[in-house]
């Protein structure tokens, strides 16, 4: 099956069984065939039918794939609707077809959703921000629509026509045309009560779905899903995550054009409605209800539910208190879609767990990990930070560090709670940037360099929580630090030789959340290796983990750092400090305190003092508590 | 017109602004700045307390127990809701966005096909004055009164009170204050119900000074989000002063100047560059300043 299917039967989503495919067919077979079975108007309304999917599509897409909701998504659609209309017109009578009314159609809502994100995504704003920013965008629209009633507010030949918008209902003579392409006696015209444009819509949709299920598949997918799951932690692995998110977003703006567009051209009207509460709530609902993390349970749902309120409006006012009914309850007791979850149902009843592509490790592979030193020969500098400065409000987290480590060094860090470890290693990896100061890796200033361009430049970081993406799949948690370097057919011998060496074998499959504590400790710590970085940061590497584990790291850092790999360590257990026996960095309350052996700074009397007498110190501290600064001056004399 | 004139009708418009946006916001500041739950059903419950407060006082019962007794309907609606549906939701911002926002559609579409297409509106008390030959309405400088009895009643029961002490500690830490024996699930409905009852009075307020309908929650919602988002949640109170100060000048300038559309979109254009220099809001921008000048200063 995958063989045949390739991506489009990949693991994100629904449907890599023979009979999935079965039905498929028989789906398309049916849709291909309904004008010989049902009558012209039952084929328009399932031409409308189709028209919302793909408004569907649109946001399952960015919602569910990406995790950026929009309660705006509508507003592309209006959008493609309404300037396809308005060239349409104007256009439509000295060219006799719409050929540029729709690529202009198409092109301004992309243009429009790449403005606005980025505005919004390099702005980092964010999840229920955008969410926001989008629906009042839409409803500015339809404000402003509104009011454009008049003669006045024309371009060229179109009327706006206010709340009755284009279309005959405004008492114009000239209505948006439909879908007419190609030229003089060539051209072909989709009438929207017509065949041609059902059979039109249904190869669209046909197409739109079988591209999609392509694209979340790819390798591309697996990025959307790792930035949904963990936006900041993916760029670290070294993906413009921005710009991931603002492609994706004009992606899904291109989708609702076109279904925007296929609304005008099927009615030959559109108003301002449909940028307003209604229209944009209708495709959360479907997309929710059915399955936001699945196209074909969007398919299927959008279907089942644009048809109920068809009947339903048929049937009085009930349809929004109904449909908002089924939204509240299926979000309560199914959150993550009614489809997803029959289709989870049937697929336990049969017993399938995926098609576990098993890939063996071949011993022929080498562990010698290939990091290239990249132009810098061991010993010399590889990083430098000169009087790094960082205060989070009031607190001074970290106060002129000057560091220096050279290329294949192997180093630990230590220091007591708040001596300014993590934000040390935050600080190098840029994920937030220092107040003053600088830092210089591989002889380049990369201080205000972006996180996922020093992951090019070679920094690979385990932060100090378990940064694993919880809710993926082991395979899925290592590929994505693979994608980089590595083509599609390597990644799988990569990931089994990953798992071979983090003794994670046979895990591939499993969802991240089932694995024991120090698993995911050694999947992330593997995570940061498969980056294959010059410099590696470890932040705890061996929290949580048994003796037995901690033995097994040590050794792993150790065999990295002789192949080449530059390393610091931040680490409490002194027990694994010793195991690694290199020199060590001693900050305190944002200063380096001390540099040296393991020996030297056993020893060393003031180090001795701050672990020690941290606690004691504590107390004098809450005494005193105006003299914190003048006890800190006294500490470093 | 005399300049005094000029400066007086700006005023009372500034005032105006700031009034509505106050009032639009006074409960999802608590639901969304201190509880940090998406209400999109926020705008429905300004309208059950309009709706309460019309159907009242065409029975008969004076506004002035009217719009209390509002307020204590759609407060008892944020508890059943907060209760049943939203409780499951905590932590899940997008998801409690989208079932808030299948309330918000469920409700309006409701009151629709119970209460049809308008809702008598009450009348504007209180009449009028007059200053350099244009008319203004007592009953707005009263509201604004009103807005600042809010929130002080509100100030007073988040920070001097037993209820707003538990009520800020769980929305601290919720397990913390479980151990120290507060029982987190009341103080989450109750805090939630304080929201949509301040939401209902809001809404008795508004009911007499504009038409009323099923509709008239979702021209609230957005502008209430906006204004508590740029208010930010480090201290909501003096955030929401902010954010109605500034964006209330924004609005109020802009519709002056051209029209409420234009209102509109410069309103969010204002928060959109706000929201772009202070991303968590106006109030913590102040907390990181007073925080780092104390640091400095010491």
């Amino acid at each position: 099956m995958q063989r045949y299917l390739g991506d489009i039967a990949g693991p994100l989503e629904m449907g890599r069984s023979v009979p999935f495919w079965l039905v498929f067919a028989a789906a398309v077979a049916i849709g291909a065939g309904a004008p010989l079975f049902v009558s012209l108007y039952q084929l328009v309304q399932l031409s409308d039918f189709m028209i919302s999917v793909f408004l569907a599509l649109g946001l399952c897409l960015i919602w569910g794939y990406t995790g950026i909701l929009s309660l705006g998504q509508s507003a592309f659609f209006g959008l493609g609707g309404y300037i396809y209309g308005i060239v349409g017109i104007n256009l439509l009578e000295s060219q006799e077809n719409t050929n540029l009314a729709l690529i202009v159609g198409l092109a301004s809502p992309v243009l429009i959703a790449a403005v606005l994100g980025l505005v919004m995504f390099y702005a980092r704003i964010q999840g229920v921000y955008v969410a926001i920013l989008m629906f009042v965008f839409t409803l500015l629209i339809q404000a402003f629509l509104n009011q454009t009633a008049g003669e006045h507010w024309h371009i060229g030949i179109a009327h706006l026509g206010g709340n009755n918008g284009l279309g005959r209902f405004s008492g114009e003579i000239r209505e948006p045309p439909s879908i007419a392409i190609g030229y003089g006696s060539s051209t072909i015209e989709f009438g929207g009560q017509t065949y041609q444009f059902y059979y039109l819509t249904f190869t669209l949709l046909v197409l739109t779905y079988l591209g999609l299920r392509w694209l979340v598949n790819s390798r591309f997918g697996h990025i959307l899903v790792a930035i949904r799951e963990n936006p900041d932690r993916t760029e670290t692995f070294g993906y413009d995550v921005r710009l991931i998110q603002l492609a994706v977003f004009c992606l899904s703006a291109l989708i609702s054009a076109l279904s925007g567009i296929l609304y005008v051209s099927w009615g030959n009207f559109i108003t301002p409605d449909v940028f307003g509460v209604y229209s944009n709530v209708l495709p959360v609902i479907w997309v929710a209800v059915g399955g936001r993390q699945s196209l074909t349970a969007t398919v299927i749902s959008t279907f089942l539910l644009v048809w109920l309120s068809h009947w339903l409006g048929l049937h009085g006012d009930y349809a929004m208190i109904i449909l908002g009914g089924i939204l509240i309850v299926s979000m309560m007791l199914m959150p993550d879609g009614v489809i997803t979850g029959i289709a989870g149902f049937f697929a336990r009843w049969r017993g399938d767990r995926g098609t576990e592509v098993e890939a063996t490790a071949n011993p022929e592979v080498t562990t010698q990990m290939a990091f290239a030193e990249r132009g810098i020969a061991r010993d010399q500098r590889l990083l430098e930070t000169r009087a790094l400065t960082k205060s989070f409000g009031g607190v001074q987290a970290m106060i002129d560090l000057n560091l220096a480590v050279s290329a294949g060094e192997l180093r630990c860090i230590l220091g007591p709670n708040g001596a300014g470890k993590s934000t040390l290693f935050r600080l190098l990896m840029g994920t937030y940037p220092p107040d003053s100061g600088a830092i210089i890796f591989k002889g380049q200033d990369i201080t205000r360099m972006p996180p996922y361009r020093r992951a090019h430049m070679g920094i690979g970081i385990k932060f100090q929580n378990m940064d694993v993406y919880q809710n993926l799949t082991v395979r899925h948690n290592l590929s994505v630090p693979l994608q980089h370097s590595h083509r599609s057919a390597e990644i799988d011998i990569e990931i089994a030789r990953l798992l071979d060496m983090l003794h994670l074998s046979g895990t591939q499959e499993r969802l991240v959340s089932e694995l024991s504590h120090g698993q995911r400790q050694w999947l992330a710590i593997g995570m940061a290796i498969a980056m294959r970085p010059s410099l590696l940061l470890l932040d705890e590497p061996t929290a949580g983990m048994g003796p037995v584990e901690t033995k097994g790291t040590g050794e792993l850092i150790k065999r990295l750092n002789a192949e080449g790999v530059t390393i610091l360590v931040i680490e409490h257990d002194m027990g694994f400090v010793r195991q690694l026996g290199v020199p060590i960095t001693v900050l305190h309350y944002g200063r380096l305190f001390a540099e040296g052996s393991l020996a030297e700074i056993t020893d060393h009397a003031d180090v001795r003092r701050i672990y020690l007498g941290s606690m004691m110190e504590g107390r004098a501290r809450r005494r005193r508590q105006n003299d914190g600064p003048a006890r800190r001056t006294a500490l470093l004399s | 017109m005399h300049l005094l004139e000029i400066v007086f009708s700006w005023f009372y418009q500034y005032i105006d602004s700031i009034t509505v946006l106050s009032l639009a916001a006074v409960g999802l500041v608590v639901i969304f700045g201190v509880m940090g739950v998406i209400n999109m059903a926020h705008g429905e419950m300004i309208m059950v307390g309009a709706y309460v407060t019309s159907i009242c006082y065409y029975k008969g019962v004076p506004v002035a127990v009217a719009i209390p007794l509002a307020g204590l309907v759609a407060a008892a609606f944020g508890v059943v809701l907060e209760r049943f549906i939203i409780r499951r939701f905590y932590g899940q911002l997008l998801s409690s966005m989208v079932v808030t926002w299948g309330i918000s559609i469920a409700m309006s579409q409701a009151a629709l096909l119970a209460f049809g297409p308008q809702m008598r509106s009450v009348p504007t008390p209180f009449g009028s004055f007059s200053v350099g030959g244009l008319s203004y309405s007592y009953y707005r400088v009263f509201l604004f009164a009103m807005v600042l009895l809010m929130l002080g009643a509100l100030w007073l029961i988040l920070m001097r009170t037993r209820f707003g002490l538990h009520s800020r500690a769980t929305m601290e830490s919720p397990q913390m204050a479980r151990a120290l024996g507060v029982y987190t699930p009341r103080i989450y409905s109750l805090t939630f119900g304080l929201g949509t009852g301040l939401a209902g009075i809001a809404g008795g307020l508004l009911a007499q000074t504009s038409a009323i309908g099923p509709f008239l929650g979702q021209a609230y919602t957005p502008q209430a989000f906006i204004t508590v988002v740029v208010g930010g949640s480090a201290d909501i109170l003096v955030g929401l002063v902010a954010s109605v100060l500034s964006l209330g000048a924004v609005k109020s300038i802009f519709t002056n100047q051209f029209n409420i559309l234009f209102g509109q979109v410069a309103l969010l254009l204002a928060a959109f560059f706000i929201i772009r220099l202070m991303p968590s809001g106006i109030s913590n921008w102040i907390e990181q300043r007073r925080v780092s000048v104390r640091a400095t200063s010491r």
